[in-house]
């Protein structure tokens, strides 16, 4: 649950993860599971020819041979940068199906998607932005009780219907703790937390990883 | 001198037998009463066989030796180890390797202090029987009589704690006799917040030519204590609840936990839901009982105020804390949600649970896949 008025990028992430859920939340519903998606990384660096690719979130639908790759810009969306959406704009999908860590057992054929997701108050700048560089992507416009799709359609019709008749949900639960943008004061409490469970278990000696977990 | 598990059956079904037979003729309440105590142990992570690290474990108990002086003795049965006090013996059962059975006549004053010392081990609890687990034991016979106490946490103020001990706000035992109509009168009442059923009494009698028959009083602890005469009927109780309770925790632990399956690229896991039906809850004042760290609960974390009617918590489970676990809550006026990391203790959700009933709200109820009750048994 967030009454924040803006989701941060991390907020959008927690989001789609719970999209993806084995098992549906009673305030969202696991839509994107349903429609026989899998979460095939979070924060991924792949290296391709157009450059290096870092979607927010990518899932994957092996039987579709479908995979969708959210941008997710939070907060102002201040960060709206060129070059990266040029890399998206070029990015082969069937390169993507052989480095990005998809299952598929057509590659030639796979469609990879960029999808972009923004706090529905920037929708009118975003989509300026895509407009004017002729950019071909999906647009989901979130607020803090629906989710929409705006711009251009997402390749799977099952999945973008959900999102045409704005999808609804109550809240939604984050499991990923922060981010590179959470500020330390936020992360504070989960380290402190982190160092008392580990001197119950009289270990004194931990790792970064460790500590984070 | 008894060496197996059929001298110890057979042991109790006379000691039963002189103590109901004493009670007819005399008019006297037995002081050697039957008792029968579950708990959860975790020695498995030690490198010793099962029944090494358990005798181990009960030699070396920090138990005052000079008055309570124990000898602790292997049997026949490899599961089962004998404990000798001066007064009688105490026999521990580790056939289930998580949840032990210990049964004893022993002066409840001895048994209770071992149950205690056994209890503050940091790998060791009882179980925690909720209200709907205990309602639920109804199944096993006829509900004789009842236990009901609160002990108030929300509406404690610092006078409450400077001047006066902590003590149940509200305590009330019913034998026999208007049991289902003081249930009824309190599910009509405001005060249903308050019932926090802490015990109940099964009669469980065979009307055969042997009038076979047993009164078992079971707590939210797993103490059960039997007055009858029948430890068949007593044995066959005890291990009702073990496996409903075992059933229980561990569906919490495999189906209700997060974790990421990485075959299938799924994230998988329920989280608990807690239903608070208590009206007007101060969530500041719930926040700070639940993740003090101290008793009841047990559980330590900072909050993480959303806003002011949510709170984010990661805490550590104190009961688990050799386990290094934390869980995290979401908490409103109306909800406790538990997310559960892979690996966690079932039994700590058995805990929580309890102790919302017997402090914070008699009435709140848990909820799992499907909207189900987690712990009802009927």
């Amino acid at each position: 649950m967030n009454s924040s008025p803006l989701y941060s990028e991390l907020d959008l992430v927690n989001l789609f993860v719970c999209m993806c859920l084995d098992h549906e939340l009673p305030e969202i519903d696991n839509i994107l599971k349903k429609e026989g998606y899998h979460l095939i990384s979070i924060d991924r660096k792949v290296d391709t020819s157009s450059g290096s690719v870092k979607f927010d979130v990518l899932l994957s639908n092996k039987d579709k041979n479908v995979s969708l790759g959210f941008e997710l810009k939070g907060k102002k969306a201040s960060n709206l940068e060129k070059e990266q959406f040029d890399r998206y704009s070029n990015l082969s999908s069937e390169e993507y199906a052989k480095l990005g860590g998809v299952s598929s057992t057509n590659p030639q054929f796979h469609q990879l998607q960029t999808i972009i997701g923004i706090n529905s108050i920037n929708s009118k700048k975003v989509i300026e932005f895509i407009k004017k560089h002729h950019y071909k992507f999906p647009i989901l416009a979130i607020d803090s009780s629906s989710i929409t799709v705006k711009q251009d359609r997402i390749v799977d019709s099952s999945v973008h219907q959900h999102f045409e008749r704005y999808f609804k949900y109550q809240s939604f639960i984050s499991f990923i703790k922060f981010d590179k943008d959470t500020p330390l004061i936020q992360i504070a409490p989960s380290l402190i937390t982190s160092i008392f469970k580990y001197a119950q278990k009289n270990k004194l000696i931990f790792t970064v990883d460790e500590i984070l977990k | 001198m008894i060496n197996n598990r059929s001298h110890m059956i057979s042991y109790f079904e006379d000691l039963l037998y002189k103590n109901h037979d004493r009670q007819q003729k005399e008019y006297k309440n037995a002081t050697n009463q039957l008792k029968t105590y579950i708990v959860e142990g975790h020695l498995s992570n030690t490198n010793s066989t099962k029944h090494d690290h358990v005798v181990e474990h009960l030699k070396e108990l920090d138990i005052d030796k000079e008055i309570y002086n124990y000898k602790v003795s292997e049997t026949e049965d490899e599961n089962l180890i004998r404990l000798t006090f001066r007064t009688g013996d105490l026999f521990v059962d580790a056939m289930n390797p998580r949840f032990w059975v210990i049964h004893t006549a022993i002066k409840a004053e001895h048994s209770d202090l071992f149950h205690i010392k056994l209890l503050q081990e940091n790998n060791m609890d009882h179980v925690w029987l909720p209200i709907p687990f205990l309602k639920g034991l109804k199944k096993f016979g006829e509900t004789y009589g009842l236990g009901i106490s609160f002990t108030e946490f929300l509406n404690r103020d610092e006078r409450d704690n400077r001047l006066f001990e902590k003590q149940d706000t509200f305590n009330l035992d019913i034998r026999r006799l208007y049991v289902n109509e003081m249930l009824s009168l309190f599910d009509h009442s405001e005060l249903k917040i308050v019932a926090g059923i802490n015990k109940v009494s099964i009669l469980n009698y065979s009307e055969d030519e042997n009038e076979d028959y047993i009164i078992d009083d079971i707590t939210y602890a797993g103490k059960i204590t039997g007055r009858g005469t029948s430890f068949g009927k007593h044995h066959l109780l005890t291990q009702n609840i073990l496996s409903y309770y075992e059933k229980i925790i561990n569906e919490i632990e495999t189906k209700y936990v997060f974790e990421f399956d990485l075959e299938n690229s799924q994230l998988k896991g329920i989280p608990i839901q807690i239903n608070l039906h208590r009206k007007n809850v101060n969530i500041q004042k719930l926040v700070e009982v639940l993740f003090s760290g101290k008793k009841p609960f047990l559980l330590w974390g900072i909050p993480d105020w959303r806003s002011d009617s949510f709170c984010y918590v990661s805490a550590v489970d104190l009961h688990v804390g050799n386990y290094g676990h934390q869980i995290d809550f979401e908490i409103t006026p109306k909800s406790i949600r538990v997310i559960l990391p892979k690996d966690s203790c079932g039994n700590s959700i058995a805990r929580l649970i309890t102790n919302l009933h017997q402090s914070i709200d008699a009435t709140s109820s848990i909820k799992g896949e499907n909207d189900d009750e987690l712990f009802t048994i009927i």
